[in-house]
């Protein structure tokens, strides 16, 4: 037999494919195997289970007068709202006599929209930059680190109040705004140092020596070694916007109905915070929830440790 | 070195001057002015409005008023508030800025305090239980809802202990006739906080004949204690030192909730970023000589994992004169971050410019100093 | 025994040295302590809460029944009376009023005052130059304020002046000392800006004539105010009759006044003027929850709150022992607005139609359980002298499904008509719905394709209304009213958006820009609603004006303007009756609801002459009235 015809000749497309594959089934080994990872990956999952069986609920079991969660009220319970949990309001009534677990649900999707997505884009604005500031120095560092200045400085509200008066601010526009506008502060200087770091080691100048052309040394070596911190960013980056969110409805400067962070504040203005005790169900699981979801992406950063920086591997 | 710096302050004032524009410009750009809010009262007649709009200088065009601006701001004058006509901007922030740095400066101090050696000890405990405590406390109380954490604050310590007042910053019945404002005990509190700091600073290099790093540290440790001392007996003496406690004492419960919710994010920062340096040739070689793990830890790794950690604190240094919206309202502990957020809703142009003229000042030198410290931080970064 | 004696003097002593304080909560700092910037462009409430005890006008309406009455003066005004082409009328003061300085009060200081407004800068008054609330107490009319004698002042006006520019007008006017401010005023006269100069000055050391002044002033921290010993009213005793009837009676001046049938029929309040507390502290929060916390334990009597109590902490303040809670109506009323301007808002029948929908039973009920108060006329039922009973209301007392019914027929009587028509299935029923089935079987569409008289389809309607986080009743009832009305087919949508925006939109530089909004209003005295024309006059509706539904109506315009020109309030109340009835029947404005003040205050610590009043406690704030108990 000719070996032509033993030995298939693979096109490369399928080689690289392949051996893409194999990395991709030894990180998610890796990933496994530190255990927390798994688990920040399990509770996110779990809240987009729940964004999921939100409209589900809402058309099959649940009485959209009764459970809406902006205009829901539950005429049965007159009087006693907010009412503690119940078989037919398992996390009860809020002071308005909305369900309080339909409201979180429902939240849920706005959290996603405006924190994931408001973090993702700070954080890989960030991460580029700081990387591209780092290697190249000069002009190019000087221009991104004066504009993340002003960017750190700029009057944010003052902004949305320019904003609102010309467009519909709406959840992924803010995200988008808010995303962008941190995206080139203060995260840049912070990564930009942790990429300063990275620079100066030996291998980068090997890297260059061996003829390591610049976007080459950035992608391969500077941006994973800057990716934990990223990973960190992007949990005090969810958390922040969510709470940004919440202030700025607070004081009416969004077009938001619903969010975790109304839900604190309703109960807050209508007084009921400060009897925690009593009435918990206000205050706590919109407060677990952001907790949770804000840890399940620390969590999800942690277990990359060892996929992202090889050196912390069991040798 | 001295060029590189010279090069920085030129910098400072381009980005400076081009902040001014731009906060003037979207300022502009913002609907209506500050007459606006008086529309809602049926008793002042469009005439008196228009005489007020015509006083505040809003009615002029959009060049003459920022020629009129930069002037002002390059003169050293910020203007008249609108809200609090005819006070000086200088005079409202005189009011608030000294209470509003003391509070965050202690605060940032504290959690930096409380973060940092926490963030170096989760890194080298890696993996064990005390590890999971620590982080999940740190995020615990990083991702609380502030007003809830102030709420119970105020109930244990000040309803059922009884400890501290609802709220405020002094107490009314002792400052009935008081010999100083309580403006002057801030400043004089910030300026015993810097000089503290500056000792510690400078304590380092006052002890650098002593080879041994045990009595070294020790040393460095009894110095801070003597100017802690000197500090509390010329506070005692002064015949202040009773109204400086009183503010001392309110200041408990805002800097621990701050400090709580703010160590978690220097303490997982120190830690990621300790993580890097801990499987460094450098640290297997330090251990492989038989260095004590702590020398390890904190004279090889911590310095270079400083970077982000330090950069990440000197920075929100400079926040500290723009306060915090949450503490400053759930403490009534009236600032300039309130003070802030009242002169940009109501279009308060010259206040919410004066806030910001200061923010910006002192995050632009922090920036420079921090940029400066890289080079004293990682040798191998030079300028 | 003589130490017992001693110890017992000593004690004795120590009671009466110890000053009486207290502790009342304010959620803002005081922004001025000039009286000229307090009553213009500072006057917040919460300027007036502290300072508002230290100067005095000739006249004013006394809660709780809002009688008019002399405070300064002597008696009643006389009559005007036409002289040389102007009406001119005379007012006496009473004798023994002294500044803190001494100094009696005479008629050199209210014509100083008057001066200081009327005086001429840059081409306005200095009243319109000062701005705020000065221009209602120096109105147009007003030409000149002259002495007669030490007691006496003269009032001269271009023409015969009503309720709005004499009694509740230039009669109300705080009066200041002619000693101390005239060296100020002269030397604000000659620099570039008058008025500002005036409004900058610091008044260390004013004499005042009122029953507390301000001895210390901690910006960011505190206030107190101080009573005053030489207060002409100290001791003085008003008592008020059923039958409308008052009688004044101070002991120290030696004054004896009665007005309106004097003591006729039982006595409903007797207020005897103190100060009875030494000093008054005010100390600032910034939050409701810890002005609660500080009152749980006693750190503060009270605290002032002009929205009153959230349910939660009504609550919670109820199950506190020593705290007790009072309930009044408050003085305004939350209202939509629609912008007549517009189509189809301009119809009548498109506005009936739309009020007609609005079931505030149901949401005040149900939705809300009783916190607000259904409010129907543009008067407020609480001002029972002012509201008129009787006013048109739609769809009053009909179920969800006759609503709509009487809706759609209003609408198609006046040439609406849709593609798909609006059909009740299973009224009255649990099932009742706007689409489905009817029992005959028939297939209901959802009802669209809402189309004004001459055919073409509805523009698509934007109801503005503040957002949940500023004010969940206001989201809430837009949101149903968004719901009922587009069970109509009617395109509407409701934006809820911060406050400062929608008064952006509505007030907008070039022209009222909206279709219909949902705010509020806090309606100024009681005793004379002159809002009734500023909020519905054509002469508002202007760019900026009041009129923001654009409602020009000629017969309301004459009713409005000789509301304003009444001579007495006898006169003044049947056009004001007629007025609320126009308005309910044209519906520029659907008045919706408003919230009972819910106010707290520790029993054991404060006690007021009365505790039942329009506005609630902190409306009036009864500083000379108040006691402390400890």
């Amino acid at each position: 037999m000719l070996i032509s015809e033993r030995v298939k000749i693979e096109p490369l497309w399928k080689i690289r494919l392949r051996l893409a594959l194999r990395s991709l089934r030894r990180n998610w080994a890796l990933f496994w195997e530190s255990r927390i990872g798994p688990l920040g990956l399990g509770i996110i999952l779990f809240f987009v289970l729940l964004m999921i069986a939100h409209p589900i609920l809402m058309a099959t079991v649940w009485d959209s007068r009764v459970y809406d969660p902006i205009v829901g009220f539950d005429r049965a319970l007159v009087g006693r709202h907010p009412a503690p949990p119940s078989w037919a309001h398992p996390l009860g009534t809020d002071p308005i006599g909305r369900d309080v677990l339909s409201q979180l649900m429902w939240s849920t999707r706005s959290e996603f929209a405006l924190g994931v997505t408001s973090a993702l884009i700070t954080v890989v604005i960030g991460t580029l930059i700081g990387a591209i500031c780092a290697y190249f120095g000069g002009v190019i560092d000087t221009i991104f680190m004066r504009l993340a200045d002003l960017v750190m400085l700029f009057p944010f509200i003052a902004l949305l109040m320019v904003l609102r008066s010309v467009i519909h601010l709406d959840l992924w526009r803010l995200a988008l705004v808010m995303g962008i506008l941190s995206g080139f502060g203060g995260i840049t200087i912070t990564l930009k140092a942790q990429a300063l770091t990275v620079k100066v080691k030996p291998y980068i100048e090997a890297a260059k020596v061996a003829g390591g052309g610049a976007f080459h040394i950035i992608r391969h070596h500077i941006i994973p070694n800057i990716m934990p911190l990223s990973f960190l960013y992007m949990m005090f980056n969810v958390t922040g916007a969510v709470f940004t969110e919440a202030v700025l409805s607070y004081f009416g400067l969004l077009d938001i109905r619903m969010s975790w962070g109304i839900m604190i504040h309703t109960a807050e203005s209508a007084g009921y915070l400060g009897a925690f005790g009593q009435y918990w169900w206000l205050w706590a699981p919109p407060g677990a929830a952001i907790t949770l979801l804000c840890f399940a992406f620390y969590l999800v950063g942690r277990g990359l440790d060892t996929v992202v920086n090889p050196r912390l591997r069991k040798r | 070195m001295l060029r590189y710096i010279g090069w920085r302050i030129a910098q400072i004032f381009v980005t400076f001057f081009l902040f001014l524009t731009m906060v003037f410009l979207i300022f502009q750009a913002m609907p209506g002015d500050y007459t606006k809010q008086f529309i809602m009262n049926p008793k002042i007649p469009p005439e008196a409005r228009q005489a007020l709009a015509e006083r505040l200088g809003l009615t002029g065009s959009v060049w003459d008023q920022y020629l009129h601006y930069v002037r002002n701001v390059f003169t050293g004058n910020l203007g008249v508030s609108f809200q609090h006509y005819p006070r000086e901007v200088w005079d409202v922030i005189k009011e608030r800025l000294p209470r509003t740095a003391v509070l965050f400066l202690v605060a940032d101090l504290l959690a930096f305090a409380l973060g940092y050696p926490l963030g170096k000890y989760i890194a080298w405990r890696r993996g064990r239980i005390s590890d999971y405590v620590v982080t999940v406390t740190g995020v615990l109380f990083y991702t609380i809802f502030t007003p809830l954490l102030a709420i119970i604050l105020l109930f244990v310590f000040s309803n059922v202990l009884g400890w501290f007042r609802s709220g405020g910053f002094l107490t009314p019945s002792l400052w009935l006739r008081p010999p100083v404002s309580p403006q002057t005990v801030f400043l004089l509190l910030t300026a015993t906080i810097c000089g503290l700091l500056g000792l510690w600073a400078g304590s380092h290099f006052l002890t650098r004949r002593i080879g041994h790093p045990r009595p070294r540290a020790w040393a460095r440790r009894g110095l801070v204690a003597l100017g802690l001392g000197l500090a509390g007996i010329a506070w005692g003496y002064s015949g202040i030192g009773s109204y400086a406690w009183d503010i001392v004492w309110h200041m408990f419960l805002p800097v621990l909730a701050v400090t709580l919710i703010s160590f978690g994010g220097t303490m997982l920062l120190m830690r990621d970023s300790m993580l890097e340096v801990i499987r460094e040739d450098y640290i297997t070689t330090a251990k492989a000589k038989g260095l004590p793990e702590k020398v390890i830890r904190d004279k090889h790794a911590a310095r270079t994992a400083l970077l982000p950690t330090i950069t990440n604190f000197t920075i929100g240094l400079g926040f500290i004169v723009s306060g915090g919206i949450v503490t400053e309202t759930m403490f009534s502990w009236k600032g300039m971050g309130l003070t802030y957020l009242e002169a940009v809703l109501q279009q308060d142009f010259p206040l919410a410019m004066g806030c910001l003229t200061f923010t910006g000042i002192l995050v632009l030198l922090l920036h420079l100093v921090v940029d400066v410290l890289y080079a004293f931080l990682d040798p191998r970064i030079s300028y | 025994m003589a130490v017992r004696k001693f110890f017992l003097v000593f004690a004795a002593l120590g009671f009466v040295a110890a000053a009486q304080v207290l502790n009342i909560g304010i959620f803002e700092d005081l922004t001025t302590t000039n009286i000229w910037a307090r009553i213009g462009p500072d006057a917040t409430v919460w300027n007036t809460y502290v300072l508002g005890g230290s100067h005095g006008a000739l006249y004013g309406s006394v809660a709780p029944t809002w009688t008019w009455l002399p405070s300064l003066a002597d008696g009643f005004p006389s009559e005007f009376v036409e002289e040389n082409g102007k009406w001119v009328a005379t007012v006496k003061i009473r004798k023994g009023i002294t500044w803190t300085d001494g100094t009696p009060l005479t008629a050199d200081d209210v014509v100083f005052t008057f001066n200081v407004l009327l005086t001429e800068v840059g081409g306005q008054r200095m009243a319109i130059a000062l701005g705020g609330n000065w221009p209602s107490y120096c109105p147009d009319t007003l030409l000149a304020v002259e002495k007669v004698d030490d007691y006496t002042v003269k009032f001269v006006y271009a023409e015969e002046p009503g309720l709005g520019e004499w009694t509740f007008g230039a009669l109300g006017c705080p009066i200041v000392q002619k000693a101390y401010w005239e060296p100020k005023f002269q030397a604000a006269l000659q620099t570039d800006d008058p008025a500002a100069s005036l409004l900058a000055v610091v008044p260390e050391g004013e004499p005042i004539l009122g029953g507390y002044r301000l001895v210390r002033w901690e910006p960011g921290a505190f206030a107190q105010v101080d009573k005053n010993p030489t207060y002409y009213a100290t001791g003085e005793s008003l008592t008020l009759y059923e039958g409308g009837g008052a009688v004044i009676d101070n002991p120290r001046l030696g004054y004896h006044f009665e007005a309106y049938g004097g003591a006729t029929g039982p006595v409903l309040h007797k207020l005897v003027e103190g100060p009875y507390v030494d000093s008054i502290i005010y100390p600032i929060y910034l939050n409701q929850d810890a002005a609660v916390l500080a009152l749980q334990k006693g750190e503060i009597a009270m605290f002032l709150n002009p929205l009153g109590l959230a349910k939660g902490f009504e609550d919670r303040l109820k199950a506190t022992p020593g705290v007790t809670i009072i309930s009044n109506p408050p003085w305004g009323f939350r209202y939509l607005a629609f912008n007549m301007r517009r189509e189809p808002m301009s119809y009548k029948a498109f506005r009936v139609a739309v009020a007609t929908l609005i079931d505030r039973e149901y949401v005040a009920e149900s939705v809300f359980q009783g916190i607000i108060t259904p409010m129907y006329s543009a008067v407020p039922e609480s001002n029972p002298f002012w509201h008129n009973p009787d006013v048109k209301i739609y769809g009053k007392g009909l179920t969800h499904a006759q609503r709509v019914e009487e809706a759609v027929r209003i609408l198609k009587g006046a040439g609406f008509s849709w593609d798909a028509e609006p059909k009740v299935i299973n009224p009255g029923t649990r099932n009742e719905a706007v689409v489905g089935v009817l029992p005959d079987g028939t297939q209901v569409p959802a009802p669209k394709g809402f189309k004004l008289p001459d055919g073409r389809y509805c523009p698509e309607i934007e109801l503005l209304a503040p957002s949940a986080g500023y004010d969940p009743l206001r989201a809430t009832f837009a949101i149903y009213i968004e719901q009922w009305m587009k069970e109509l087919a009617i395109p509407v949508k409701a934006n809820l958006t911060g406050f400062n925006v929608i008064v952006n939109k509505v007030w907008a530089p070039d022209g009222f820009d909206f279709d219909m909004y949902i705010l509020g209003w806090s309606l100024g005295n009681p005793a004379f609603p002159d809002y009734l024309y500023y909020f519905w006059h054509s002469s508002q509706d202007v760019p900026d004006g009041f009129n923001t539904p654009g409602y020009r109506n000629p017969e309301y315009d004459a009713l409005a303007e000789a509301f304003l020109k009444a001579k007495s309030v006898e006169e003044a109340r049947p056009l004001v009756f007629k007025m609320q009835e126009m308005l309910a029947e044209d519906v520029p404005y659907v008045i919706l609801f408003d919230t009972p003040i819910k106010e707290a205050y520790r029993a054991d610590e404060i006690e007021f002459p009365y505790t039942e009043v329009l506005g609630g406690i902190q409306f009036v704030w009864p500083l000379t009235t108040v006691k402390a108990l400890k």
